[in-house]
């Protein structure tokens, strides 16, 4: 319904500014490179404008000096030193010393000092002018001759960017511990260096009317399916937008279900999980800028699978599976039970926790739900404080808050010591899925509503509401409840246990992918036969 | 994964399985005991014969026009007239079964716990969830219920072993003392559950493999009747002759288990998971109405009516009757024929009439 009503809306704005969508950065049109130097550089400056980072550095070489070039680029998007170095120390300075006849024959010049003088790997030869543009702005040289149609794009790019640390968010006890950074480049490096297969294909593009993007596509030639691939490419292009300053933008942009509160498209900060899903048989997509990678399909169970189940023994990680479970149901459904039974049914607590729990309200002047909306609310807005404050402060809130919230209240006769560890506990469990920490907020408040206007028959009917939801949304094709439903029987093994390594042959089945098998035979490590 | 808007075998068992057993295993135990006392049990496993033979002329008329539903090819079969009144009476049949269930478990939710809400508040409440579901269609309901199975079934089995302290199999003898009478009594009344398999006729041109449902049928049959057989002997062994005194057995029994003998009066945790079973069995005959009246009129789309007739339910299952007793007077004695007539008979002469005129394909 929604949907239908955005539509409207959006058709609407559609008629009513259609005047206006024309509206672009200012692009320079597909002309080609001038002869004239001087006109190029007047074109180059009509086109930047004043920006006061733009470096044009403009100097003559050959036997009279009589060739004129230039470099241009931009100041803090390139190694200085090789610019200085590798590119006109050689042509000024290194060339007349060994032999100044060189560059004299103006029709090999050209190709000279591609060929023989400047020492890159990547040194492209363009001639569209809005391709000089594009590369200055993406952080490579331009050397421009006086008199010739061409110019060469050096790359030479080098930046400052932070170096490859352990990741906040994810952090493990046993695993590998860097995490991406926000250098496209590296971070396909990182993945590289797990996956050294020429099957690991990146695909390139640039997202981003002014912000020009790089995106990166990510995926195991032979093990994706093709289908996703090409959705995602299909969505991908489909994008038309000024700027993508994170991955968010594009989660946003190409997910299935944009108005549901579950995340149908996965990310992570860790290149050994993005490299496990890739081999899964899911497509990764790296944006330039941040250090979140997006990873799809998503399914509801990922969330409930961490890396370090797959490094440590099962039986830990089976355990941990289900704890998992029990803190998300704890955490949705708590809050709402506990109000049920509140006012609802007080027959379903046992008598001897019923009296101590009508011992601990005695006195409390709000009915149950009030005080479990109230510490509820609090709750949130701690957390929030607490992600955003400054450091230093942090601990003084915690305290405060931790009194406040817990002692105080308690000892005020405002809340009850019961809601406060119903409150705690669910809260709490909340991050132990840190993927749907967000949604299990918003439906442990729908819960605590629905229970209190009808208990435990409200939630209920709010699960099912819940389930029908969950059913019925899929990621890129991929149903978002498989494999519990439709239930593939050979997936669960990942799901509600996690099988040993050496049982897990086959990939996920519900990813559709093309070389199902992971290991050649199931075999459990054991001792040499002959050996007693 | 790609895979099409159909229902797969494994989902349509769960799905006939839970019509059967969720309204089965609540109101069962108690009109059986009273005919057929401690030998319910044979009864039970009788009334699963009698839903195998119905599931088997059920879906052997359906595969025999395996992309059409009943509503469609009766026409064919006895013509155009008879085959819309076979419809209409199809369309009623679906909605007063489903009146009755609503109606059973409003009754049950308002008894004990929600003694001063409204009926209809209720009602309501029970109906939204199965209008967003048809909404959302057949095969999001389906993998639904592929959630809620599980849940159901193991609270069931889990009920039946944590009474078995309380258990004496002296009270199933002697078998079949009082002769057969009272048995097949018994099984008269239960038909109307085992009968529900006739959800296929409606369902059979929704499912991926039409050709195996006749299996799967059998199976959901057999599996249901265990359900229902296990409910029954766990009520008889812990109550005895107590059994024709309690209104829903199995949630006494429920509320006599304790778990660790800190979680007990388990009956009211029972009950709401209930709310998801009997939730799948009110959206599958919702489900049925509507494909019913939109092939009746030959309307295009299914999804205008969802709501209508979702409103027509919640009338209908509050005006028709004025209390429980009166609902379940109704089902075990009026409504017993006509039902069965509407579940075996109908079909059953569709069949005798579809082979001797050779119409529809062959079943493999």
């Amino acid at each position: 319904m929604i949907v239908r009503l955005l539509r409207k809306i959006r058709i609407f704005m559609k008629k009513n500014f259609e005047n206006n969508s024309s509206f672009s950065a200012k692009s320079p049109s597909e002309i080609q490179i001038a002869k004239n130097l001087k006109t190029n550089l007047k074109n180059l400056k009509g086109v930047f404008g004043s920006s006061s980072d733009l470096n044009i550095r403009e100097f003559d070489f050959g036997i009279n000096n009589e060739i004129k070039a230039a470099v241009i680029f931009i100041d803090g998007l390139v190694e200085k030193t090789v610019v200085n170095e590798n590119i006109m120390k050689p042509l000024m300075i290194e060339v007349r010393i060994a032999d100044p006849t060189f560059l004299t024959d103006k029709g090999n010049l050209f190709t000279r000092i591609k060929k023989n003088i400047l020492t890159f790997v990547e040194l492209v030869e363009v001639n569209v002018f809005e391709e000089i543009v594009d590369g200055i702005l993406s952080g490579e040289t331009i050397l421009l001759i006086d008199g010739y149609k061409d110019a060469l794009k050096i790359g030479n790019r080098g930046w400052e960017a932070r170096s490859i640390q352990e990741p906040q968010t994810e952090v493990v006890v046993r695993g590998p511990r860097e995490g991406f950074i926000e250098a496209l480049r590296t971070n396909t490096a990182l993945i590289r260096r797990k996956i050294k297969s020429p099957n690991l294909i990146f695909e390139s593009m640039k997202i981003g009317r002014v912000t020009k993007t790089d995106i990166c596509i990510a995926y195991i030639h032979g093990i994706v399916n093709d289908k996703i691939v090409n959705e995602l490419k299909i969505r991908l292009s489909r994008i038309d937008i000024d700027g993508i300053l994170e991955s968010g933008y594009i989660e946003q942009l190409i997910e299935d279900a944009p108005f549901s509160i579950f995340p149908t498209i996965g990310n992570s900060e860790k290149p050994d999980v993005v490299s496990a899903k890739l081999l899964e048989g899911r497509v990764a997509v790296i944006t330039d800028g941040t250090p979140i990678v997006l990873t799809l399909p998503y399914i509801f169970v990922e969330a409930l699978q961490s890396s370090e189940d797959y490094y440590s023994r099962l039986w830990l990680s089976t355990l941990i599976r289900w704890i998992r479970i029990l803190a998300l149901l704890t955490t949705i459904f708590l809050p709402g039970v506990y109000i049920a039974a509140q006012s609802y049914h007080p027959e379903m607590i046992p008598t001897a926790l019923l009296i101590s729990m009508a011992a601990a309200r005695e006195g409390i002047p709000f009915p149950a739900f009030v005080e479990v909306f109230v510490l509820g609310l609090f709750f949130e807005v701690l957390r929030e404080a607490g992600i955003r404050m400054p450091r230093a402060i942090g601990q003084a809130v915690s305290i405060v808050g931790a009194l406040v919230l817990g002692e105080a209240a308690v000892n005020a006769g405002l809340v009850s010591n019961p809601v406060v560890m119903v409150t705690a506990i669910a809260g709490i469990s909340g991050f132990v899925v840190p993927a749907h920490s967000d949604s299990v907020t918003i439906m442990r408040f729908i819960c605590s509503i629905l229970a209190t206007i009808s208990g435990l028959f409200g939630i209920m009917i709010g699960s099912i509401f819940m389930l029908i939801h969950l059913a019925s949304l899929r990621s890129f094709g991929v149903p978002y409840l498989s494999p519990l439903a439709p239930s593939i029987l050979s997936d669960l093994k990942d799901v509600a246990i996690r099988a040993p390594i050496w049982a897990m042959r086959k990939r996920p089945h519900l990813l559709g992918t093309k070389n199902p098998e992971r290991l050649e035979t199931i075999e459990a490590p054991h001792p040499p036969k002959d050996e007693k | 994964m790609f895979e099409s808007t159909k229902i797969s075998n494994r989902q349509i068992i769960f799905l006939l399985i839970i019509v059967i057993s969720s309204t089965g295993i609540l109101y069962l135990p108690t009109s059986v005991y009273k005919e057929a006392k401690h030998d319910s049990w044979v009864s039970v496993i009788a009334v699963t014969l009698y839903g195998i033979i119905t599931a088997y002329v059920v879906v052997t008329l359906g595969v025999m026009f395996k992309d059409q539903t009943v509503i469609q090819y009766s026409q064919k079969i006895v013509g155009r007239t008879f085959g819309k009144v076979i419809g209409l009476s199809y369309f009623v049949f679906f909605i007063h079964l489903n009146t009755i269930v609503i109606r059973e478990f409003t009754e049950l939710l308002q008894g004990p716990f929600f003694a001063e809400t409204p009926l209809l508040f209720l009602t309501i409440g029970i109906i939204l969830p199965s209008i967003y579901a048809l909404y959302q269609g057949l095969e999001v309901f389906a993998r639904v219920n592929e959630i809620i199975f599980p849940i159901f079934f193991l609270i069931v089995i889990g009920i039946f072993i944590l009474s078995y302290r309380d258990m004496d199999f002296i009270k199933l003898i002697p078998v079949l003392a009082e002769g057969w009478m009272p048995v097949a009594k018994a099984v008269y009344y239960q038909t109307t559950w085992f009968g529900e398999t006739s959800v296929l006729l409606i369902l059979i041109p929704s499912l991926n493999l039409p050709e195996k449902v006749r299996r799967s049928a059998i199976i959901s049959v057999i599996f249901a009747g265990i359900l229902v057989l296990f409910s029954n002997v766990g009520v008889i062994l812990v109550f005895g002759s107590q059994v024709g005194q309690l209104t829903y057995p199995f949630l006494t029994l429920a509320r006599y288990v304790s778990l660790a003998e800190t979680f007990e009066r388990l009956d009211s945790f029972v009950v709401f998971i209930w709310v998801l079973g009997v939730f799948v069995k009110i959206a599958i005959l919702h489900y049925c109405a509507v494909i019913c009246f939109t092939q009746l009129f030959n309307l295009k789309e299914y999804k205008k009516i969802i709501i209508p007739i979702g409103a027509m339910l919640v009338v209908l299952s509050i005006i028709q009757w004025s209390n429980f007793l009166q609902t379940m007077g109704t089902l075990t004695k009026r409504l017993v024929t006509p039902y069965g007539t509407m579940q075996l008979v109908i079909p059953l002469i569709l069949l005798i009439i579809a082979k001797l005129r050779k119409l529809g394909g062959r079943y493999e």
